[in-house]
């Protein structure tokens, strides 16, 4: 039973040495213990760390498209006088917006 | 005999001397830090009237004859009110400060919210510059000869005694320095600066509004005390 503990102990300790690099002594367990805790706890860092980053930006990209659909507020708006206004609008407000399109002002 | 067509002659070789006309291509660029408008457009300049075809941002043609103007987007222009471009602002406040328009190199005219600046060359407006705040409207000129005369142009086109205009609109309008017009919820909100440089905000509906001018329905969304009673002012008279 010892020869198939020691055998398996064995194997375990080349995996490990190949995916930590380090070299088998007597406080061995407790590094990779130590290890496997710290790669958890980055996983989990980083998982939050981009879930964080993908919910403001999906709420910036919510406001910032809701604002565009919302009439805004005119001291909001810089005043220009060649706002490029080349919506389709019904035909009765056509010659206030050409109007607005070639004139400079009064 | 002789003294009369001597007259005549010198009459006819002042009118052809002192006749001014221009054909050019217009670039209107308006920017502010962040966002930039652009026109584009050609001018058929003769004695004050205009024929102005606007490529860009929309085809619109818009001559001006004497007093009257008219506008459209075919060969049939409709009467509508005076419109003006950079250039007949500056000769506005030009005229108003008795500038004289003869002159080479740059004036630059500041009135209380805005500054205006003209750049002539050999006789010839290079450039006219608006700055409102942040905002820059500038409007530059290409000068290209061309084989049509202003009257071979004016004749290609119908110009039409009725305006689809409300006139009283207009007038209400006027009252600002400037405009610009958005469509939103089947209304068409109306964004202007007034004399003071102050914003105001007005919905012009066929539905809905506080004042009923021709057709339509105005509500004074925004405006400083002063502006709101002179535009209810307009409304009132107008009615």
């Amino acid at each position: 039973m010892k020869d198939v503990n020691d055998e398996i102990y064995a194997r375990f300790i080349k995996i490990v040495e190949k995916r930590t690099c380090y070299i088998p002594g007597s406080l061995l367990e407790e590094k990779i213990v130590e290890q496997i805790k710290r790669k958890k706890r980055f996983n989990i860092t980083g998982i939050a760390v981009v879930a964080g980053a993908i919910g403001i930006f999906t709420v910036l990209l919510l406001f910032n498209s809701l604002g565009s659909n919302t009439p805004t507020n005119v001291n909001q708006r810089p005043l220009y006088s060649l706002y490029e206004n080349i919506q389709q609008v019904p035909e009765k407000y056509e010659p206030i917006i050409n109007i607005s399109l070639v004139s400079d002002g009064f | 005999m002789k003294k009369f067509f001597s007259v005549l002659l010198i009459i006819f070789a002042s009118i052809y001397i002192f006749s001014f006309s221009y054909h050019a291509f217009r670039f209107v660029i308006e920017y502010s830090k962040d966002i930039q408008f652009t026109r584009y457009e050609e001018v058929f300049y003769k004695d004050g009237n205009k024929i102005v075809f606007v490529k860009s941002p929309k085809k619109i043609i818009w001559v001006k004859l004497g007093e009257k103007y008219y506008m459209g987007t075919s060969e049939k222009l409709k009467l509508c009110p005076p419109i003006k471009d950079l250039e007949d602002i500056f000769n506005d406040y030009a005229e108003f400060h008795k500038i004289s328009q003869d002159f080479d190199g740059e004036i630059t005219i500041s009135e209380d919210v805005f500054t205006i600046k003209a750049i002539k060359i050999d006789g010839m407006l290079r450039k006219i510059i608006r700055k409102f705040e942040n905002v820059v409207t500038e409007m530059q000129y290409i000068y290209i000869p061309t084989t049509y005369t202003f009257d071979e142009v004016l004749s290609n086109f119908e110009l039409i005694d009725e305006s689809d205009v409300p006139e009283k609109i207009y007038d209400i309008l006027n009252l600002f320095l400037w405009f610009n017009v958005e469509y939103v919820d089947d209304a068409l909100k109306v964004y202007a600066v007034d004399k003071n440089g102050e914003g105001v905000l007005l919905e012009i509906s066929d539905k809905k509004g506080k004042f009923k001018v021709d057709n339509f329905y105005i509500s004074i969304l925004e405006a400083s005390e002063e502006t709101r009673k002179e535009i209810e002012n307009e409304i009132s008279s107008n009615n």
